[in-house]
């Protein structure tokens, strides 16, 4: 299955701060399309965007889990 | 050793360190009042409240009133059984309260903007239900907040399309658009903003 890469979404980071493995909304833009194992761009207003894979798609796809793939992206 | 969690500070332990802004005591009515499960975590509510001089700060670092409303919509359905089976508008504000100072907040938060106003400025624009994020893998210092953190909840627009789920295209972005007008003024209560030095920010 092909890997996407989806552009900058912005998500709520106060709920989780920027740690390596969260999960937290998956953002209306993507939900139709977000599949495990694609990457994804994450910002959170003024917070530089990083890049995440997505682990895993929850709760009827409003809901996503994250893993950060470099720490130094963005 | 001393021992703290994201509900409990005690003497010693790296939250409870002095800061600029000293918090207020824990209320004693704090407990957790339900929980509800979402995606890995759970939604505890609480039932403390803030008084009328307690600071809340907001991030939203722009500012951005449609940015808000699209975050709100996003986070709309997490919320089905929190209070209801419907969902609720709301973002994530920090009380300074409960053991939890100014400086915490500012500390644990990736972004570099914020604005800040007194509880008693803002109760009546917006409702702040106490709630709990417990995730696994959520940082330790976004988890040691938790005890302070509310939702400021948007209560005067009809969400009973999107808690149907049957929102067209068009509805939608007049929703956004009146969210967005909703929530002009609570934005408005949090000005000047200022970033993490105490600059003016736009």
């Amino acid at each position: 299955m092909t890997v996407q890469t989806h552009p900058v979404v912005i998500v709520d980071l106060t709920r989780v701060g920027w740690s390596s493995h969260f999960s937290t909304t998956l953002p209306r833009s993507i939900r139709a399309s977000a599949r495990a194992g694609d990457l994804v761009w994450l910002a959170d207003d003024d917070v530089a965007p990083r890049l995440f894979r997505i682990v895993e798609v929850l709760d009827d796809g409003r809901r996503a889990t994250y893993e950060l793939v470099d720490q130094n992206a963005g | 050793m001393p021992h703290c969690n994201q509900y409990q500070h005690t003497d010693g332990c790296p939250h409870a360190r002095g800061s600029q802004s000293p918090s207020r005591a824990s209320d004693p009515s704090f407990r957790v009042v339900r929980s509800v499960r979402v995606g890995g975590g759970r939604i505890d509510v609480r039932s403390d409240t803030l008084h009328d001089d307690d600071l809340v700060l907001i991030h939203m670092g722009t500012g951005d009133p449609s940015l808000l409303a699209g975050k709100m919509l996003d986070q709309f359905a997490e919320y089905r059984g929190v209070e209801t089976e419907d969902g609720l508008l709301c973002v994530s504000v920090f009380g300074v309260t409960n053991g939890v100072t100014r400086d915490d907040i500012l500390r644990a938060n990736p972004q570099n903007k914020y604005g800040e106003a007194r509880y008693g400025a803002v109760k009546h624009l917006a409702r702040l239900l106490p709630t709990s994020f417990i995730e696994q893998g959520a940082s330790p210092l976004s988890a040691s907040l938790q005890r302070a953190h509310f939702d400021l909840v948007v209560e005067t627009v009809d969400t009973a399309a999107l808690a149907a789920g049957t929102l067209g295209a068009r509805a939608e972005r007049a929703l956004l658009a009146e969210i967005e007008a909703a929530v002009l003024p609570i934005l408005e209560a949090f000005k000047p903003r200022t970033d993490k030095r105490g600059e003016p920010a736009p």
